[in-house]
């Protein structure tokens, strides 16, 4: 059963659907919960609530604007963000070194195209200028917005302007332009 | 539209998909996405990359328990606490209990969502509000308006760059509409710079104006009715107009 008819059996209320779309989307989800959160306990919090949410608002869901993964990952981003506020939780800045255990569990390229169209984002993310990496971070994982970079790494703001468009420009260049030559 | 201000817009995308706007430029770039498909094509392109940076992580397991939580709470809230015949009463009152223990929690767990809702609109209108104050300063010009039936002034900080319209009593636009701020160079060339739209219940209204430039390139500025989403240049009759 694809993604559209699970989510169209939760609207009606079918929990192994729910519990379908969970098993198949979960770690997905998490892993973007725990990358914004840093630290398990709420990640895990805001997992149950990102699920909660897919199971009242299911009825919420618009096919034409994304796939159910592309919706289920917006809800969990705009739920961290809520929390990440609400706690004035903020993580540490990176150091921007990876663990080398975190690399390998990204997906062969010749897994499927899917995953190997992530590890190239994200290999052409982790090639961004430390400088424009961490902005990067602040931005979408941390949602802060521009003027909150700005005082908190005590730069000109527009200096972080000009960094976060090179940094998008950068990845457009050489993640999307790659895959549409 | 002048090309400086749609470059603005157009510099702004990468930062709106990453969700880095301050609320006053995102919304203004949101308004000037309804009506400009140069914009759009541009935001699609960047939206892939917001999209993917959600997905473009190694992959963690999602922990065991979460899914445990879950499947408990939605047997408690698809199945009716309902005794059976036969149960003895301290066996009806347990139920009775849990049930009252989950509906508490259920509802605690709602009034806390409403309530961080409530946080993040009202730290909206608290920063916009902070703004407003910080530029009753010395510094601030303040120049009054009135209309027909609605006062308000514009403040302006010529050396912070800064400028709100602040209305009181102007009435909501009709369906569709909303209204637009436009400043006014010296040649007369309008520019926009906000979209505002007062509240029914709401008297009070406050619209940061934004420019790519600086206020002291422009000698006024003016308000019109246009349709949802803007105009690229006026076309409704002057509503109110300020000179400064």
């Amino acid at each position: 059963m694809d993604d559209y008819e699970l989510i169209s059996k939760v609207r009606d209320g079918d929990q192994r659907a729910f519990l379908a779309l969970y098993d198949r989307y979960s770690s997905r989800v998490y892993t973007l919960i725990l990358r914004m959160m840093n630290d398990e306990m709420l990640a895990e919090e805001v997992l149950q609530e990102t699920f909660l949410r897919l199971w009242g608002r299911a009825g919420q869901y618009i096919p034409e604007r994304g796939s159910p993964l592309t919706w289920l990952l917006a809800v969990a981003r705009r739920t961290a963000l809520e929390r990440l506020r609400f706690e004035s939780h903020r993580p540490v800045l990176s150091d921007g070194n990876e663990p080398s255990s975190l690399l390998e569990n990204i997906p062969e390229p010749a897994s499927t195209s899917e995953e190997a169209r992530w590890r190239s984002l994200y290999l052409a993310v982790q090639s961004l200028p430390e400088e424009q990496r961490k902005l990067i971070d602040l931005a979408y994982y941390q949602g802060l917005s521009q003027s909150e970079i700005a005082e908190m790494l005590d730069l000109p703001l527009g200096t972080v302007k000009t960094r976060l468009r090179a940094a998008m420009l950068r990845l457009r260049h050489q993640w999307l332009e790659n895959e549409n030559p | 539209m002048t090309q400086e201000s749609f470059d603005s817009f157009t510099e702004n995308i990468p930062a709106y998909v990453l969700g880095a706007l301050g609320w006053a430029e995102a919304a203004a770039l949101k308004a000037h996405l309804e009506t400009c498909q140069v914009c759009q094509a541009e935001l699609a392109h960047y939206q892939k990359i917001g999209d993917g940076l959600a997905r473009a992580l190694p992959l963690q397991t999602s922990p065991r328990s979460v899914r445990e939580k879950l499947l408990s709470s939605l047997e408690e809230t698809k199945t009716p606490a309902r005794p059976k015949t036969g149960w003895g009463f301290r066996r009806f009152a347990t139920g009775v209990m849990a049930l009252v223990l989950i509906s508490t929690n259920l509802i605690a767990f709602l009034q806390i969502r409403d309530l961080r809702q409530q946080h993040m609109q009202l730290a909206d209108q608290v920063e916009q509000q902070h703004t407003i104050l910080g530029m009753l300063a010395a510094n601030t010009e303040i120049h009054s308006i009135s209309g027909d039936g609605f006062s308000g002034h514009l403040l302006l900080d010529r050396e912070k760059n800064l400028a709100y319209l602040l209305t009181w009593n102007l009435p909501p636009p009709p369906q569709g509409q909303v209204y637009q701020i436009w400043l006014i160079d010296p040649n007369g060339e309008e520019t926009a710079a906000a979209l505002f739209r007062p509240e029914f219940d709401r008297p009070f209204t406050a619209a940061a104006l934004l420019t790519s430039r600086t206020f002291v390139e422009f000698v006024g500025i003016k308000v019109t009715m246009e349709p949802s989403g803007g105009s690229q240049s006026p076309t409704g009759e002057p509503i109110l107009t300020v000179d400064y």
